[in-house]
C-alpha cells in the first residue's frame, strides 16, 4: 500500500508540475489553443511503448491488454470525449487538480463517485449492451525483430507528431 | 498576483517521466499492472452506496483499491508540489473558462456535473480512461484502447469546437 501511494505521489507531482492537469490546458486543448495535453501524452506513449517492449522481452513485465468490447469502447468513448471537453478534466486530473485547490474538480470527483455507484447498480442491466467482445487484441507482431521495428517506428511517428504540435503552438 | 510561481516542467520531460513511471509500475515486482484511475470512482461509490456485494463491485475490487491508493498519493503529491511551486489556489471557475463562458459559478457547477457524469459513465462502459486506455493501452498497442483513443479524440474536439465557440475573447 505504501508503495502504491509513493507511485501515486510521483504521478501527481509530474502532472501538477507540468500543469497538464489544469482546465486551462485540457479545456485549452478542446478550444485548440493549447497542445500541452497531446504533446505530453504522445511523448509518454513514445517512451513507454519501446521501454515496455524491452521489459516484456526480458521477462520483467507481463501484458495487461484490455479486451476490445466494441459497444463499450465506442459508446463509452463518445460519452467520455464529450464529458472531458465540457468538464476540462479526466478522471486522474480531477484528483490532481483538486490537490492544487481547483474546487470545480472536487465537485467533479463527488459527481464522478455518485456516477460510479449508479454504474455499479446498473451494471447487470447494461452489460449485454457493451458487447460484442473481440477479446484482448494486441497489434504487435510476435517476432522480436518485427515487433521491435513496429514499436520503434510507432514511437518515432508519435515524437514527430508531438514536435509538429509544438511548432504549431509557437 | 505577486506570488512567485515556479516555471512549469517542460512537456518533453513530463512525457518522458510519465512514460518511465508507467513502465516501472508495469514491472512484475512493482505493481504488475499499468497506470489507471477511473475504476477508483465506482469502487468508492459502490462502497458508500452499500453495494459492496454487487456483481460489478466484486469484479473491480482489486483494481479499484489499487487505484484508490494510487490517486490518494496523487492528491498528496499534487497538494505538496503545488504549495512548493506556488500554484496552489482555491478557485471554482478556471481562468480559461471565464474567458469563454463568463464567471458564473452556477453555470460552471452545472457543466461540471454534466461533464463528470458523462466522463465516469463513459469510462466505465469502456473499461478505462485517459490513463488506463490511452496511456497504458497505446503503450501495449492494444486494439481496444486505440479504438477508444480515436473515438475520444474525435468527440472531444468536436464538442470543444461546438461548446466553446463564440467566446468573449
Amino acid at each position: 500500500m505504501m508503495k502504491v501511494i509513493i507511485l501515486g505521489i510521483a504521478f501527481g507531482v509530474i502532472l501538477q508540475r507540468s500543469r497538464v492537469n489544469t482546465f486551462d490546458r485540457i479545456g485549452g486543448f478542446a478550444m485548440l489553443k493549447d497542445f500541452t495535453v497531446p504533446k505530453i501524452m504522445l511523448t509518454a506513449i513514445a517512451v513507454s511503448v519501446v521501454l515496455l517492449f524491452v521489459e516484456v522481452k526480458l521477462g520483467m513485465a507481463g501484458l495487461h491488454v484490455k479486451p476490445l468490447v466494441i459497444g463499450g469502447v465506442v459508446g463509452g468513448g463518445i460519452l467520455f470525449g464529450i464529458g472531458m471537453a465540457v468538464l476540462g478534466y479526466c478522471p486522474g486530473t480531477l484528483i490532481v487538480s483538486t490537490g492544487e485547490g481547483s474546487m470545480d474538480a472536487l465537485i467533479g470527483i463527488l459527481v464522478g463517485v455518485g456516477t460510479g455507484a449508479l454504474f455499479a447498480a446498473m451494471f447487470p442491466h447494461i452489460r449485454d449492451f457493451l458487447g460484442p467482445n473481440f477479446g484482448k487484441i494486441q497489434l504487435l507482431p510476435d517476432s522480436t525483430i518485427w515487433g521491435g521495428l513496429t514499436v520503434v517506428i510507432f514511437s518515432i511517428l508519435l515524437i514527430l507528431l508531438a514536435r509538429k504540435l509544438d511548432s504549431l503552438e509557437q | 498576483m505577486a506570488k512567485k510561481q515556479m516555471r512549469p516542467l517542460n512537456w518533453a520531460w513530463a512525457g518522458i517521466l510519465l512514460g518511465l513511471l508507467n513502465v516501472i509500475i508495469m514491472n512484475t515486482w512493482v505493481s504488475n499492472r499499468p497506470i489507471g484511475a477511473s475504476t477508483a470512482f465506482p469502487y468508492v461509490g459502490a462502497i458508500l452506496a452499500g453495494l459492496k456485494d454487487a456483481v460489478y463491485t466484486k469484479l473491480i475490487a482489486k483494481p479499484g483499491s489499487w487505484e484508490l491508493w494510487f490517486l490518494f498519493g496523487a492528491l498528496i503529491g499534487a497538494f505538496i508540489s503545488s504549495l512548493i511551486a506556488g500554484d496552489f489556489k482555491l478557485q471554482l471557475v478556471p481562468d480559461r473558462w471565464k474567458e469563454v463562458k463568463g464567471s458564473s459559478k452556477a453555470k460552471r457547477i452545472f457543466w461540471v456535473a454534466v461533464g463528470a457524469f458523462l466522463l465516469i459513465f463513459g469510462a466505465r462502459m469502456a473499461g478505462g480512461c485517459t490513463s488506463g486506455h490511452i496511456l497504458s493501452g497505446f503503450m501495449q498497442l492494444s486494439a481496444g484502447s486505440i479504438v477508444f483513443g480515436i473515438v475520444v479524440m474525435i468527440t472531444f474536439l468536436i464538442t470543444g469546437k461546438l461548446f466553446y465557440k463564440g467566446g468573449k475573447s
